[in-house]
């Protein structure tokens, strides 16, 4: 029986798992299919409810596993094979150097999640104008000053790609409304001048301070919140026409902006079906990895052995993954001594 | 973009039964005439019937005809081709949509079916639901290599700025062959025949004929059919394309209304899609019926004078 | 105004499915994101069409209002509604299916009246609802006769349905109720302008465009569905 344990994924989830497996005395290896760890939490410039500077925060987690001598961290790695069973799994890792093999005891599956690319909204514009973005690339143009300087209007869409059975999935992505939030507080310290316009279906503040966070952009931060999905972005004279109903008065109204940003569905991550098809563990209808029980036992998979942890399960915040991080590390220890 | 898998499985027969359009034939009549001799040209043999009537969509949208009327009168006219063996193929939107739709939930409601067929067969028909439905736009595209070798009269150095119409896109967001929200293939059709295509805002908004609020809602009607020609006239394209009759027929008149009334002048040409690829192709001008446009008359003759008569 | 719940019809939409025969499924799914209305032609001018609201009050059982607004009868039939729809609702469809229970109810017959029209002297007369007729004097002006331009494309000069074709679809329109509903609801008269006299082609010619053409102000826009005219005196015939 091996006490070594797996971890797929070096995001905040994986990270935090790896972690807390070594503080108890196990020995972890912590595989990235990229070159760096951070996963998504790397790509943000602050997070919520309470703007921190995520790159700090998420350099610092990253920095205590690598220097943690118990764990192994192989980036650019993925799983190439798995076979056995709890206590004894074989897996095959590809790195950049070629295949190794390696026996594990328990294998947690943190693998994250995948911003959805909005391609298939050709209403919004995505892909035809360069000033319409999704909060991905808004993060981006946060990070390197590159947010519209000036007299300008951004509006910001929720719900691209979730709550949509004709084009994307019907479930909720559960934190855009709380980022959305964020950026458009964002904007508003940016650029001062700036006017922003937050177009929302129902606004889920699901968390601690999370309503509290929402109200500040509406009463502090002056953002206007308009009940009502956009309908339509088009293109004029170098500026983009945003239609929509601002649904409490019943009434169609048009935006003239600067830069539309669609806050683009939480989707699993690339290949999940793959991946768990190769660990012979199952996955809900549209990819995230599926519990046995989502209520006492959310981070265990259909296979003994097998934890998961983070937002390759559902749409997840960071506090939640790392509170699954620590609890499939807490499993992946019961079963690897 | 156009969905290239749906494209591929429009065949490319060597006849088809070619389905007429109310405007086309009484108002435009170079719709009519186009659409045959180009599909002729490109290698299809186009067949007719005069036992076709309207298809009417109409009267049904028109809530003259409830679905008990309409159904059975889709049948018989799909069951023209059927017997012929052959495909359908439409110039107008609004045939398109409701051919399709109609002819779709008949085939998938046996009852149904069966009572419709109980009429048919008092007049010794049949509807059997073998047949498919294409618009000739869609045609074109699908054919739009022996389109490329087919031009004889390049639209070179010619605006034309697009207009598909919402009974195609909008109603057929699963069946059309483009995505509803920014399609292209009409724009790729006018640079095969040599054009240059003009973008404009308004280019994905309805015409304004509002189907029957042209008739009883005239207000509405024309405050938007205003917007989408303000927008058109912004761009100045030399031809504004479209490929249904009724979209057609309400571009070219209300420019028209507007300018006698005073609320605007409004000077481009509306052609359909046939009459676009008919120029492109060579045909004789007499064919293209321009004679019926009621606007932009002046411009359409210097199009003309510009690729040759 | 307070509306009291208890006179809403709470399984009316499921009582209607059925009767509708599939053309109307899935409103329940409706999420009121205002997705439709946002892109609406009909919508953005007129003050208070709104196809997200005739969806809420379907499902609500409020049909009532629904039945007798003049809302009902301002849909474009645009069908972008559908095309954007997340959730899929061919909304079009409900539309269509809601004016004919309204005209059941009396409500609408003046719209209709203008539209029987076509389909007696047009389409069941010669088979082609677009007639050759014209009634747009300006076009006459311009054109002249179509015939010759048809013939000029080498078309005949006149496109005549066959008497058999003209006969089937009349006879699927006596079969079908068509008919005796169309004598029920009765028609307009349709002018001819290549027939009229000069009188009536000037009164045609000097007839302004609708007052509110351009003039539309967003000040009046509220929910107002209004009561048509001729509702309940046309359902007691």
């Amino acid at each position: 029986m091996s006490k070594k344990t797996l971890v797929i994924g070096g995001g905040i989830a994986g990270i935090t798992a790896a972690q807390k497996i070594a503080q108890n005395g196990g020995d972890v290896i912590l595989i990235e299919k990229e070159d760096a760890l951070g996963g998504n939490f790397a790509k943000l410039t602050y997070t919520f409810p309470v703007l921190g500077d995520a790159k700090a925060l998420v350099s610092q987690e990253v920095q205590k596993v690598q220097t943690t001598p118990s764990i192994e961290i192989l980036t650019n790695t993925t799983l190439t094979a798995c076979q056995g069973s709890v206590g004894d799994f074989s897996v095959e890792l590809k790195t950049l150097s070629g295949t190794r093999q390696e026996i594990v005891g328990a294998i947690i599956v943190a693998a994250g999640f995948h911003y959805m690319e909005p391609t298939a909204y050709t209403e919004y514009s995505y892909g035809r104008s360069p000033k319409v973005v999704t909060s991905l690339e808004f993060e981006k143009m946060a990070a390197e000053n590159r947010l519209p300087q000036g007299n300008v209007r951004v509006v910001f869409v929720h719900c691209v790609g979730s709550r949509d059975k004709a084009k994307g999935y019907v479930y909720c992505s559960k934190i855009c409304c709380s980022y959305s939030a964020k950026h458009a507080i964002m904007m508003k310290k940016a650029n001062p001048q700036s006017k922003s316009y937050v177009f929302y279906i129902d606004i889920r503040a699901l968390g601690k301070g999370y309503e509290e966070f929402i109200r500040s952009a509406m009463e502090e931060h002056n953002v206007r919140y308009i009940r009502g999905r956009v309908a339509k972005v088009l293109e004029s004279e170098g500026k983009l026409l945003v239609r929509a109903e601002d649904s409490l008065m019943g009434n169609p109204v048009e935006v003239e902006a600067d830069l539309v940003v669609l806050a683009s569905a939480m989707e699993p991550p690339v290949g999940s079906r793959d991946l768990a098809a190769m660990l012979g563990i199952a996955t809900d209808e549209y990819g995230f990895f599926q519990d046995v029980e989502s209520n006492v036992r959310p981070c265990h998979s259909s296979k003994p052995g097998i934890f998961l942890a983070g937002s390759c399960t559902q749409p997840m915040e960071i506090a939640s993954a790392v509170a699954m991080g620590g609890l499939s590390a807490s499993e992946a220890l019961a079963v690897t001594r | 973009m156009p969905r290239l898998d749906k494209v591929a499985q429009i065949p490319k027969p060597d006849k088809i039964f070619v389905f007429k359009s109310c405007v086309a034939s009484n108002k435009y009549p170079g719709i009519e005439a186009c659409s045959s001799d180009s599909l002729r040209i490109l290698g299809i043999e186009p067949v007719d019937s005069d036992e076709q009537t309207c298809c009417g969509g109409f009267v049904t949208f028109a809530n003259v005809a409830a679905p008990t009327a309409s159904m059975p009168a889709v049948a018989r006219n799909l069951s023209l081709a059927e017997e012929k063996g052959l495909d359908t193929c439409v110039v107008c939107n609004g045939c398109w949509t409701f051919l399709n739709e109609f002819g779709h939930f008949m085939n998938h409601n046996a009852e149904v079916k069966a009572s419709v067929n109980m009429m048919l067969n008092m007049m010794g028909k049949e509807y059997k639901g073998t047949g498919s439905v294409y618009h000739i736009a869609e045609m074109y595209y699908r054919l739009k290599e022996e389109l490329a070798e087919n031009v004889k009269r390049p639209l070179k150095g010619i605006k034309v700025a697009t207009h598909y119409g919402c009974h195609y896109l909008g109603g057929g967001k699963y069946t059309a062959i483009d995505d509803a929200q920014m399609p292209s293939y009409l724009e790729e059709i006018i640079e095969i025949l040599g054009g240059e295509v003009v973008p404009y805002t308004a280019n994905r908004e309805c015409c304004g004929t509002g189907f029957t609020q042209v008739i009883n809602g005239k207000d509405l009607s024309l405050e938007h059919t205003k917007t989408k020609l303000d927008s058109v006239k912004e761009a100045d394209p030399d031809i504004l394309v479209v490929q249904c009759p009724y979209c057609h027929s309400q571009l070219d008149r209300i420019q028209q209304q507007f300018n006698y009334r005073d609320e605007g002048d409004f000077q481009t040409p509306i052609l359909h899609i046939a009459q676009l690829v008919g120029m492109g192709l060579g045909l004789d001008v007499a064919k293209l019926g321009f004679a019926a446009h009621v606007s932009g008359r002046a411009r359409l003759e210097n199009v003309l004078d510009r690729i040759g008569r | 105004m307070l509306e009291q719940v208890k006179d809403w019809d709470d399984d009316f939409y499921e009582r209607w499915k059925p009767i509708a025969m599939g053309f109307v499924n899935e409103a329940e799914r409706c999420l009121q994101c205002g997705k439709c209305t946002g892109q609406c032609p009909a919508a953005a001018v007129t003050p208070g069409y709104n196809p997200r609201k005739l969806i809420r009050d379907l499902v609500d059982g409020n049909i009532k209002r629904i039945l007798s607004s003049v809302e009902l009868w301002q849909c474009f039939f645009c069908s972008g509604c559908y095309s954007t729809c997340p959730m899929d609702i061919n909304f079009p469809f409900f539309i269509f299916m809601l004016r004919l229970g309204a005209m059941n109810e009396g409500y609408g017959w003046e719209d209709v009246k203008q539209l029987e029209a076509y389909a007696e002297k047009d389409y069941l007369k010669d088979g082609i609802t677009v007639s050759i007729r014209e009634r747009n004097p300006f076009v006459v002006d311009t054109v002249g006769d179509i015939g010759k331009i048809r013939e000029a494309a080498g078309l005949p000069t006149k496109r005549v349905v066959s008497k058999r074709g003209v006969a089937e679809i009349n006879m699927i329109s006596d079969l079908s109720g068509m008919t005796s509903f169309m004598k029920k609801i009765g028609g307009v008269d349709l002018l001819d302008c290549n027939t009229c006299d000069d009188a009536q082609a000037r009164r045609c010619k000097t007839k302004p465009l609708p007052s509110k053409v351009g003039k539309i102000t967003t000040k009046t826009r509220f929910y107002n569905y209004g009561e048509p005219s001729g509702g309940k005196t046309n359902a007691k015939t």
